[in-house]
C-alpha cells in the first residue's frame, strides 16, 4: 500500500541521449497505472528508475513519501515481473518463489506457508516441484507473478509481462492480473506497448512518446478527449483517421481538405474553433464514427473501397477519397453490401470529430 | 538417385581417406602393436604375444615406476585443470564487467594461448634457469629469498612444468567462460537485485549454475588435453629430467617409444591411457548431465 511520486525526473544516458524528459507523475495508493507508448518512448526506463535498476539523472522518486533515489532495489519494498519471466532456471518453482523470502531470513514454516498460499491463489500448486524449463509460457508467467506477490510488496512493477505469450493467453492473463489487482489492492505500475492492454487494465493511463509524457488520464477520457494527435492515433483500434485541411467560414464553419471534401463543423464545436479558422488543421475521426451514407441532408464523402475485412460482427472498410490518397478505415455494419472497388458515399459523424493544429499537433 | 549417391561419395571420400590415413590406420596399427613384441631388435620380425605387454606394464618394475608416473599424471591433470578453470572463470567474471580498456585486457590475456606451445615451453625453461633465469632473479634480487633449484630437483621441476602449463591453459577456459557469461539473460541479475541477493548469492545461484553446461564439456576437453600434454612436460623438463622424475604417462610413452624403441610396450601403454581417458570422459559427461539444457 503506497503512493509513488516522480518529481521532475529525468534520465540522460551517456552520450547525451535523453531517455525521459522532466517527468512529474503522481501514482495513488491502490492504483493500477499503465505506462504505454511505442518502443523507445521511455516507459521501461521510467519503470526501471522506480525499481532502482537504473539511476535517475535528476529529480526525485518517492515511494510513500520517502525519497528512494539512493535506496537499493531490495529496500524499496517493490517487486517486479519481467517480460521474459527471469526465473532462476535451475531452481524449482517453489525455490524460485521462496528465494527472496529466504534472503530476508524468514523462518522456514512461514516461508512454506506464504509460498503455498500464493501458489494456490495462482493455481500453480501442482507445479511447485518443477523447474522452469518444464513449464509452458503461461505457467512461467504465473510463477513470475507468484514470485512477486509472495513477498507482499507495496508496489508491483510489470515490464511488458504478457508480450511473450500468444494472443489467447494474453487476454486470459490480462484479466487475471486485473483480478489480482482487485484482490490485493496493491499499487501497480504496468508497462506495455499494447494500447488494448492499457485500455482494459489501467485505472489511469500515461501515454509517452520520445521521453515525454503526452497525457495522463482515465482510459475513456483518453479515448474521447485525446489532447494531441499522437494520443488520438495511438489509443483505439483500428486507429483514428486523419485528414489534413483548413477551416472556411461560409455561413457556418466548414472543414475543407482541398481535394473536394467539405464537411460542416457542428455548432457544438464551431464556437470553440472559430478563433482557429485561419489555421492549417487536421481532422481526426474514429472508424466507428463513419457510416455508409443513406440518410439525406448530411455531408457525404465519396470514397473508393480498397479492402474489406469482415470481422464477423462488423466490417472494416479501408477506403481512399481520391486517387493515390491516404487510406482510411471505417467500421461498418456486417450486413453492408460492399465490394472492393465500389464507390460508396460515407457519412462522417462530425459531432464526434477531433481537430488538431497541424504544426503543434495539439487538440483544438 | 544413383547420381546423387556418387555426388555424396565424391564429397565424403576425400575427408574419409584423410581421416583413415591420420586417425584410423595409426589407431588400429597401435592396437596391433600393443599385442606384439616389436622393439629395436625386432622391427620386422615381431610376433603376437597376447597380453604380455599389458602384464608387464602393471606388474614388472620399470624406470620410472608406472604407478608413480600414473599418480603424477593425476596430480598434473587435477592441479592444472583446477587452476585453468578457477583462473579462467575468475578473469572472465572481471572481463564481463564494464571496465575501461576491456578489449586490451582481453587480448593480453588470450596471448599465452596464441603462442605456439613449444616456444612457450622453451621460454619458460629459460626463465626457470637457476643462474640466469628471470624467475630466480626476481626471487633473489627483489624478494631477498634464496634461489630455487627449479629444474634440478624433482619436485621443483614438476612444479615448473605445472606453472608453465597453468599459464598456457587458462585463456581457453577464460574465453569459454566469457562466452557463457555473456549468454546469461541480464534480467536474472535484476530479478536477484530486487530479491535482495548479494554478489555471492548471485554467483552461486545464477552465474555458476548457468555457465556449468558450457564449462563441463570444456573441462572434459581440458582434462584430455592436459592428461596428454607431452610438449610442456617434455620440453620444460628436457625429457623428464632430473633422472626421469618429471614424467607423466604420455612423456613416459614417448620415452619408451622413441628413446628406448620399445614400440609394443609404448603401444600397450597408449591403449591404457586411452581407456583411462575414455572412462573419465564418460563419467564426467554422465555425472554432470552436461548434455541437458539449462532452460
Amino acid at each position: 500500500m503506497a503512493t509513488v511520486r516522480l518529481e521532475h525526473v529525468e534520465k540522460v544516458y551517456e552520450g547525451g541521449h535523453i531517455g525521459v524528459h522532466d517527468m512529474t507523475l503522481d501514482i495513488m495508493d491502490h492504483e493500477l497505472i499503465v505506462l504505454v507508448g511505442p518502443s523507445g518512448c521511455g516507459k521501461s526506463t521510467t519503470l526501471r528508475m522506480i525499481a532502482g535498476l537504473e539511476e535517475a539523472s535528476s529529480g526525485s522518486i518517492m515511494i510513500d513519501g520517502r525519497v528512494v533515489n539512493d535506496v537499493p532495489p531490495k529496500d524499496r519494498d517493490i517487486a517486479m515481473v519481467f517480460q521474459n519471466y527471469a526465473l532462476y532456471p535451475h531452481l524449482t518453482v517453489y525455490e524460485n518463489m521462496a528465494f527472496g523470502l529466504r534472503l530476508r531470513k524468514l523462518p522456514k514454516p512461514e516461508i512454506d506457508r506464504m509460498v503455498k498460499t500464493t501458489a494456490e491463489m495462482l493455481g500453480i500448486e501442482s507445479l511447485l516441484d518443477r523447474k522452469p524449463k518444464a513449464l509452458s509460457g503461461g505457467q512461467r508467467q504465473r510463477v513470475a507473478l507468484g514470485r512477486a506477490i509472495v513477498r507482499k510488496p507495496n508496489v508491483f512493477l510489470f515490464d511488458e509481462p504478457l508480450s511473450n505469450l500468444d494472443t489467447q493467453l494474453r487476454v486470459l492473463m490480462r484479466t487475471e492480473i486485473s483480478k489480482l489487482h482487485q484482490r490485493l489492492t496493491t499499487t501497480m505500475i504496468y508497462v506495455t506497448h499494447d494500447q488494448t492492454e492499457a485500455m482494459t487494465m489501467g485505472d489511469r493511463i500515461v501515454v509517452m512518446k520520445d521521453g515525454y509524457v503526452l497525457q495522463v488520464d482515465t482510459p475513456l477520457e483518453l479515448y474521447h478527449h485525446p489532447r494531441n494527435k499522437f494520443v488520438a492515433g495511438f489509443i483505439g483500434s483500428p486507429a483514428m483517421n486523419f485528414l489534413e485541411g483548413t477551416f472556411h467560414k461560409s455561413g457556418g464553419l466548414e472543414f475543407r481538405d482541398g481535394g473536394g471534401i467539405v464537411l460542416g463543423v457542428p455548432a457544438k464545436h464551431a464556437r470553440r474553433l472559430v478563433p482557429h479558422r485561419a489555421k492549417d488543421v487536421i481532422l481526426g475521426i474514429r472508424p466507428e464514427d463513419i457510416s455508409i451514407g443513406t440518410s439525406r441532408g448530411k455531408a457525404k464523402v465519396r470514397a473508393t473501397v480498397e479492402v474489406v475485412e469482415p470481422m464477423g460482427n462488423e466490417l472494416y472498410l479501408y477506403f481512399t477519397t481520391r486517387e493515390k490518397g491516404a487510406q482510411h478505415v471505417a467500421r461498418v455494419d456486417a450486413s453492408a453490401k460492399v465490394r472492393v472497388g465500389m464507390v460508396v458515399d460515407l457519412v462522417f459523424d462530425m459531432t464526434k470529430a477531433h481537430f488538431f493544429d497541424r504544426t503543434t499537433e495539439q487538440a483544438l | 538417385m544413383k547420381k546423387q549417391n556418387i555426388f555424396i561419395a565424391f564429397l565424403v571420400v576425400p575427408a574419409f581417406l584423410l581421416l583413415a590415413a591420420v586417425v584410423f590406420y595409426p589407431f588400429l596399427y597401435n592396437f596391433l602393436l600393443a599385442f606384439g613384441n616389436m622393439n629395436l631388435h625386432r622391427i620386422r620380425d615381431w610376433d603376437f604375444i597376447g597380453l604380455r605387454q599389458f602384464v608387464r606394464i602393471f606388474t614388472e618394475p620399470s624406470q620410472p615406476d608406472f604407478y608413480d608416473v600414473f599418480l603424477k599424471t593425476i596430480i598434473w591433470t587435477v592441479v592444472n585443470v583446477t587452476f585453468h578453470v578457477a583462473l579462467g572463470v575468475f578473469l572472465a567474471l572481471i572481463l564481463n564487467q564494464a571496465i575501461r580498456g576491456k578489449s586490451i585486457y582481453r587480448t593480453l590475456l588470450i596471448l599465452p594461448w596464441a603462442i605456439p606451445q613449444y616456444i612457450v615451453a622453451l621460454t619458460w625453461r629459460g626463465m626457470f634457469n637457476y643462474e640466469y633465469g628471470s624467475i630466480n632473479l626476481v626471487i633473489t634480487k627483489y624478494l631477498g629469498l634464496p634461489a630455487v633449484e627449479w629444474l634440478r630437483s624433482p619436485t621443483e621441476a614438476f612444479l615448473a612444468c605445472i606453472l608453465t602449463n597453468v599459464w598456457l591453459g587458462f585463456p581457453f577456459m577464460m574465453i569459454v567462460a566469457l562466452g557463457a557469461l555473456q549468454s546469461i539473460p541480464h534480467e536474472l541479475y535484476e530479478a536477484a537485485d530486487m530479491d535482495g541477493a548479494s554478489w555471492w548469492h548471485k554467483l552461486k545461484t545464477i552465474t555458476l549454475p548457468l555457465i556449468r553446461p558450457v564449462m563441463i564439456p570444456a573441462v572434459t576437453l581440458g582434462t584430455i588435453w592436459t592428461f596428454n600434454n607431452l610438449n610442456i612436460v617434455w620440453l620444460v623438463s628436457n625429457g623428464g629430467e632430473p633422472s626421469d622424475n618429471t614424467h607423466i604417462l604420455v612423456s613416459f610413452v614417448y620415452k619408451a617409444a622413441f628413446n628406448f624403441y620399445s614400440f609394443s610396450y609404448a603401444a600397450a601403454l597408449s591403449i591404457v591411457i586411452f581407456v583411462i581417458l575414455l572412462l573419465v570422459s564418460l563419467f564426467l559427461m554422465r555425472q554432470t548431465k552436461a548434455t541437458e539444457p539449462a532452460y
